[in-house]
């Protein structure tokens, strides 16, 4: 089977040029990106003060939300893109899909009863 | 150590005048810099701002432009049309 990113090509960086990069709904303001990061970020801050001997929750708290909030800004801006990509990936293999119906035929499904052998028991 | 005179080009550093880095006293920790912290706590509601904002979001232009769907749903199913 061909790759379906042969079929109707658009190239990521149509992203970063706002043609495409506008139409879909934007993420929420919670998403697992966000998340992942801000926690790298905040546990950054943390080590930061361990490492000069700080109390390591309890100093530089300003720190702490600042990190975390950048690693939350990068996070959805990551879970923006990964949308994006996916809607364009999915966007592409449908194309696909309609333009070559005859690789898509529905097989015809079969119940179970009509697969299956009838059954002696041999007791 | 003439021979490595010839060499090193460290030899044509002058020491006069000049005095290393090394502080000897700790950094104060208990007089925080103000302004610090109020530039940091600052660029923190400036950026949940933003979030929010881009958040609240844009409608989309056109729905027909690319299928958006959680990524719980699984695959997308072909469109009918």
């Amino acid at each position: 089977n061909t790759s379906f990113r042969v079929a109707i090509t658009s190239s990521p960086t149509s992203y970063a040029l706002k043609e495409e990069g506008k139409s879909l709904p934007p993420p929420g303001l919670v998403n697992r990106n966000s998340l992942w990061l801000a926690g790298v970020g905040w546990v950054s801050a943390v080590l930061h003060n361990a490492i000069n001997h700080r109390p390591p929750v309890k100093s530089g708290v300003h720190r702490q939300f600042l990190l975390a909030t950048i690693g939350w800004f990068i996070g959805y801006h990551v879970t923006k893109y990964e949308n994006y990509t996916y809607a364009r990936l999915d966007r592409d293999m449908n194309e696909y899909i309609k333009l070559h119906p005859e690789k898509f035929v529905p097989k015809e499904q079969k119940t179970f009863a009509e697969i299956v052998e009838p059954f002696h028991p041999v007791r | 150590m003439t021979f490595n005179r010839l060499l090193s080009r460290a030899v044509f550093v002058s020491r006069a005048g000049c005095r290393s880095a090394f502080t000897s006293s700790k950094p104060d920790m208990t007089n925080p810099n103000w302004f610090r912290v109020g530039l940091a706590f600052g660029t923190t509601a400036f950026l949940w701002g933003l979030l929010t904002h881009l958040s609240l979001g844009r409608r989309s232009a056109s729905g027909r432009d690319l299928p958006s769907r959680h990524w719980r749903s699984g695959p997308a199913k072909p469109e009918e049309n």
